[in-house]
């Protein structure tokens, strides 16, 4: 009986800690993923924008390279809003002409950079892609926003890890008293009540049987 | 009047590109325009320093007569170029002759070749099909197909009746209106043409022009399409201000005609270039035979907006056309 | 017994439902304060863009209200972003010059203004502002946010419970709960006033019952002996022995259910890896002359399956001589070594090989524990053993791919493996702590494979095109299809964890359907129409892949699969046994069907490589439809030979035995 209470228990709150621990992980996991797709959107926007724009230049007959004007946009863009991260623009080939981070210029862009980037292309008039627009977010900005939220819901997941603890716990014993209550005890060698009452009753019958024959071997 | 883009933009033409140094030898390429550079040139050399790809460049212009260009072939021999570059119709038929003639002695035929602004490259008898040259050249053409000019103009103000005035002599300019008459069931409007009168040697007079024009507007078309007709463009003077009086708005296929068509659909000349420049570096740089590059034209065209027109017709154009549009401003 | 384990279970769901919905409602909570912000920036980018090229307009010489086009403009903006509720162009004096609302969406429609937040950017003329763009958000972000957790939170509390099921009953099953199981199953059965109960173990407590049972037991032998010769008398007592069920005394019958959390546990760990393996393989592939990627991707997963179902005729052998319990111990341990060897290969060949590895230990298990059964149970007790057994694979393909599917989504594929070779640790753990540890039975041997009977068999149109028509076409559908195909297809556009919820729609439907099936069949001797029927079904049901959006075609697609193979698999099986004991009639029970587990497992091995092949001449559209054609041909064919045999079996009402 102890033996069984404890091994429910063992087996349980294991189970229970890894349920409300995975439940946890997927409550955050799913805030974190709207997060970074409404960010994700917006980092798009602004991303097609700028491409836009230097489409537009690029058939005026301002070669990527020379779109000096691209820069001061980038700078613009980063600064009206922190979150933003790096904005750049890249060649054909990958190198970076302008970015909001002057120490990417001149480097390769590497795929996705950060956590959460958005590109778009810009294209020529005959359908070759010049190069790209890429707005990466900062993954520090992002991990600061949402480590309170780690934080609350990580909490809340221990606080639920231990009272569900407490309530099995408090259940499998309840269970035990109960059992302990309805079984007889083999101490004292007495039978439980209902298993007593059935063999009563074969009793009787046995005994209505035993007097019925006593009476005619008597007659 | 002033070419503007965004503010952001502002500057065009102040572009400074440095050279990188490269080992490799520059590829010698001979170009022969017919009267001198242009936004193409400069679009093509572009291309290659963007990419990093050494070339020489060698230009002759023949001066707006082609008779000067065998003696530039001449130098084109003794130059031995990678690649032979043409501009225009004319300057292209002397370099690499028609396709049905081609004369070894008076043409270039062992040099690759590509050729831009030719604005017909199969009626002109430049290549056999827009496919294949079937010879050692490729190129690019310039004009903007009728179905994209139809909805630009479809795209700033819708339309039902079209009217067109042309010169009946111009084979160029019958072959366009054929080419639209084609799109009125499709479309769904109906084409309104007028000529422009001859006189007695059948040569087009601009005499009438504006009565031509008043009855294109009586019969309520809604927009005046300005085909690119060497008479209508040289004359355009005596039309177009015929039919800002009467409201009507202009369209126009050539950049020449942007300052009196209220839009214009047009290939970028620079993107042109850029274009050209692409099958050149296909055949000098991935060796890819001329005959297997198709001749082509421009995916995405220029629209030009002409706002003081705009305001003057009172027709301003639809928000959304800004964000892909240039607009001419006065200034 | 029985109140008390579903007490537990409902304490447990209690606890999780709570504890879930506690950590939900935190997070629902918290998150306002993340996304309002994130929501009003995106929108306020929108607004830029828009303000921006009215400003351009405006720089024109456009007055705001004269915008032509502009409600095309904002339109254009809302079909872009699906959450705006409203854009507007509003001139200085803050009329309203253009305008693009949502208006198909009841739920804005219903919501006041109040819950919409605004977001204005002025439009810059010479002078200052000559008009603003604002753009309006619903607030209601939490419900976005519950929408995603709802999904999950079911699909985990579902999985935790049914795991939660299975650990109870195992637990009720373990030696420590034998008192426990005595005393209330002499309870119950007192309580209907049986005393039919096996004896118990060497409880003192259950001792002191039996013994008082013993005692009623002798009194009635005594008195029967007294009462020979008197009619009345021995009538009376027989009416007593019947009423109270003394005479009977049941052999103390093996507890299966120890097998059962061993397996789960061992099948939810090889099920985890369903939802991402075909990716994972994918990203190790490079290109291998002569063969497409499509079959490189589908190699790995036919090499396990040949090796699950090769090996299964020599394993029955040589788990049965180590013993069952432990060869099953033993397999479990292979198969966790093979999880994380594969969590750390760098190349395809070395992930293949690991999976070689797991291959060999998950046949062993499989084989084992299948042994286990048919080892202690009599011919009639046979099929409700393996009963116990195949359910809990079924939950096993419930439980494995929504979980696996998440924990590679967010944890990684590599996490992800080993945290299937954890639960494999944990399934030897609760072997070894459940199963003896020396056998102690020994049997006849069981009829093994002989493959010279194979020809005998499929001499038989009937039943060649039973095992060929029907068999081995429902795995390569299953393998193929849901397990290949499906989840190469659909990551490239949905994350695991969806690919998970949609595989797992296969045990769900399959755990459903064969309970009901197996006993409808049995009593109605339906089982030609219901595997032609299931078949036919199965087929059909790659139809769902055209008709209806992703993922919800592959849902619907999995879960009709499952449906009908649940209505075909047990009636498929029975009518093998009919069929096969007139064809060969003296090939035993045992080996008959070792024959068409081999026969039906080809189909396992067949499937990727088929399917792959299709893909890489055609599409993986055709591919489907290729498949799922095959499988309603084959159900056809069958159908039309076993009309033609005129068969007994295939028509009456047949009484056969089901394994």
């Amino acid at each position: 009986m102890r033996a069984l209470t404890l091994t429910l228990f063992v087996t349980l709150i294991p189970l229970i800690a890894a349920a409300l621990f995975l439940g946890a992980a997927l409550n955050y996991a799913s805030v974190r993923a709207t997060y970074m797709e409404l960010t994700g959107e917006r980092l798009g926007t602004v991303a097609r924008r700028i491409a836009a724009d230097a489409q537009t230049a690029l058939s005026l007959g301002l070669p990527l390279r020379g779109q000096e004007a691209l820069d001061r946009a980038l700078l613009r863009e980063g600064e009206a809003d922190a979150r933003l991260g790096t904005l750049s623009v890249a060649d054909g080939t990958g190198r970076i002409l302008f970015s909001s981070d002057p120490a990417l210029v001149g480097t390769r862009a590497t795929a996705p950079a950060g956590p959460l980037e958005r590109v778009a292309p810009i294209q020529s008039a005959f359908g070759t892609t010049e190069g790209r627009v890429i707005v990466a977010a900062d993954a520090e900005a992002l991990d600061g926003v949402l480590s309170d939220l780690v934080d609350t819901i990580l909490g809340a997941a221990w606080v639920a890890v231990v009272l569900g603890a407490v309530a099995v716990a408090a259940g499998l014993g309840l269970a035990w008293w109960r059992l302990g209550q309805a079984l007889a005890t083999p101490k004292t060698a007495t039978l439980p009540p209902a298993f007593d009452d059935a063999l009563h009753k074969v009793d009787a019958a046995l005994d209505a049987v035993e007097r019925d024959l006593a009476a005619r071997g008597a007659g | 009047m002033r070419l503007t883009r965004r503010a952001t933009l502002a500057g065009l033409g102040a572009v400074a590109l440095a050279r990188p140094a490269l080992a490799q030898t520059p590829f010698k390429i001979f170009q022969i325009t017919y009267r001198g550079e242009t936004d193409v040139e400069r679009g093509f050399r572009a291309y290659f320093e963007q990419r990093d790809i050494p070339v020489t460049i060698i230009h002759r212009s023949a001066e707006l007569d082609p008779a000067n260009v065998p003696a530039i072939l001449e130098e084109v021999r003794a130059e031995a170029p990678d690649l032979v570059y043409t501009w225009g119709t004319p300057v292209t038929l002397g370099t690499f002759g028609r396709a049905d003639s081609v004369d070894p002695d008076k043409h270039i035929t062992d040099r690759p070749g590509v050729f831009t602004m030719v604005s017909a490259p199969t009626r002109s008898g430049v290549v056999p099909s827009r496919a294949s040259s079937t010879r050692n050249i490729t190129g690019t053409s310039h004009v903007v197909p009728p179905e994209p000019q139809l909805r630009a103009m479809e795209a700033y103000r819708p339309f039902k009746k079209l009217g067109v005035l042309y010169t009946s002599t111009e084979p160029n300019a019958r072959a366009i209106v054929e080419a639209v008459r084609a799109f009125q069931a499709p479309m769904g409007f109906e084409l309104i043409e007028r000529t422009f009168r001859l006189d007695g040697d059948g040569k087009p007079i601009i005499d009438g022009a504006a009565d031509l024009v008043d009855e294109i507007a009586d019969e309520g078309a809604g927009w005046l399409y300005y085909l690119p007709d060497t008479f209508l463009s040289s004359n355009i003077g005596s039309v177009a201000p015929q039919a800002t009086a009467r409201g009507l708005p202009g369209f126009s296929a050539t950049e020449r005609l942007q300052g009196d068509a209220l839009i214009s659909l047009v290939s970028r000349y620079f993107s042109l270039g850029q274009l050209t420049a692409y099958k050149a570096e296909q055949i000098l740089v991935q060796g890819v035979a001329p005959a297997s590059i198709p001749i082509e034209t421009l995916q995405r065209f220029a629209l030009i907006i002409n706002m003081p027109l705009a305001k003057q017709l009172s027709l301003y154009p639809p928000l959304g056309m800004l964000s892909y549009a240039d607009v001419l401003t006065a200034g | 017994m029985r109140r008390i384990d579903a007490a537990i279970v409902t304490l447990v769901t209690l606890v999780l439902l709570v504890g879930l919905g506690a950590v939900a409602w935190k997070t629902v909570e918290r998150a306002e304060g993340v996304l309002v912000p994130a929501l009003e920036k995106k929108a306020d980018a929108v607004a830029l863009s828009v303000a921006s090229l009215a400003t351009e307009a405006v720089g024109y010489g456009i007055p705001v209200p004269r915008f032509v086009g502009a409600e095309a403009v904002l339109r254009a903006a809302l079909d872009e972003d699906t959450e705006l509720a409203f854009a507007t162009i509003l001139a200085a004096d803050g009329t309203v010059t253009a305008e693009a609302r949502r208006e198909d969406d009841i739920g804005f429609a219903r919501r006041g203004e109040a819950d919409i937040a605004t977001v204005t950017r002025a439009i810059d003329g010479a002078d200052g502002a000559v008009g603003a763009v604002a753009v309006g958000i619903p607030r209601a972000v939490e419900a976005r946010v519950l929408r995603d957790l709802a999904i999950d939170i079911s699909v985990l509390l579902l999985v935790a419970i049914l795991v939660a099921l299975e650990l109870t009953a195992f637990a009720f099953a373990l030696p420590s709960a034998a008192r426990l199981r005595g005393i209330t199953t002499r309870l119950s059965a007192a309580r209907a006033g049986r005393f039919d109960v096996p004896p118990g173990a060497s409880d003192p407590a259950l001792a002191a019952m039996d013994r008082a049972v013993d005692a009623r037991r002798a009194r009635l032998a005594a008195l029967r002996e007294r009462a020979a010769g008197d009619g009345g008398a021995q009538k009376a007592l027989e009416t007593i022995d019947a009423r109270h069920h003394l005479s009977e005394r049941p052999a103390g019958a093996v507890n299966l259910a120890v097998v059962r959390a061993p397996v789960f546990l061992f099948f939810f760990a090889e099920e985890m890896t369903r939802p991402f393996l075909p990716t994972s393989i994918a990203s190790l592939a490079g290109p291998v002359p002569g063969l497409s990627p499509e079959v490189v991707i589908a190699l790995p997963i036919a090499l396990f399956m040949a090796i699950v179902a090769l090996s299964q005729p020599f394993l029955n052998g040589v788990t049965e001589r180590a013993g069952r319990g432990r060869a099953l111990r033993i397999g479990a341990l292979v198969a966790a070594l093979g999880y994380g060897w594969a969590s750390s290969a760098g190349s395809l060949i070395d992930f293949t090989l690991a999976r070689c590895v797991t291959a060999f230990g998950f046949a062993t298990v499989f084989i084992a524990a299948q042994g286990f059964v048919v080892d202690r149970t009599a011919a009639g007790g046979r099929a409700r053993g393996i009963g116990l057994f195949v359910s809990a694979i079924m939950a096993a393909m419930l439980c494995g791919p929504p979980i696996g599917g998440i924990i590679a989504d967010r944890l990684g594929e590599a996490t992800a493996f080993q945290v299937s070779a954890v639960m494999a640790l944990v399934a030897a753990l609760c072997a070894f702590v459940a199963l003896p540890r020396t056998e102690g039975v020994t049997r006849t041997a069981r009829g093994t494979v002989r493959f010279g009977d194979l020809p005998k068999l499929l001499a038989r149109p009937a039943m060649a095109l039973l095992l060929i028509g029907t068999a081995v076409p429902a795995k390569v559908l299953l393998i193929g299809l849901c397990m290949y195909l499906l989840p190469l297809e659909l990551a490239k556009s949905f994350e695991p964890a969806v690919i998970g919820r949609v595989l797992m729609l296969y045990g769900l439907a399959m755990l459903v359907t064969v309970p009901l099936v197996s006993r409808l069949s049995d009593k109605q001797g339906l089982r030609v129409p219901f595997v032609v029927g299931g078949g036919v079904a199965a087929g059909a049901s790659v139809l769902h892949l055209v008709l209806w959006p992703e993922p919800w075609g592959a849902a619907l697609m999995v879960l009709q699969i499952g449906v009908a193979q649940g209505l075909s698999t047990t009636p498929q099986s029975a009518l093998v046994g009919d069929l096969g004991r007139q064809a060969v009639p003296d090939l035993s029970e045992g080996a008959l069907y070792g024959i068409f587990r081999l026969v039906e497992r080809l189909g396992t091995v067949v499937g990727p490589l088929l399917v792959g092949f299709v893909w890489t001449m055609t599409s993986a559209m055709h591919a489907a439809f290729v498949t799922g054609g095959l499988v309603i041909f084959g159900a056809l064919a069958f159908f039309v030979a076993a009309m033609a045999s005129g068969d007994g079996a295939l028509r009456l009402k047949s009484a056969g035995r089901t394994p």
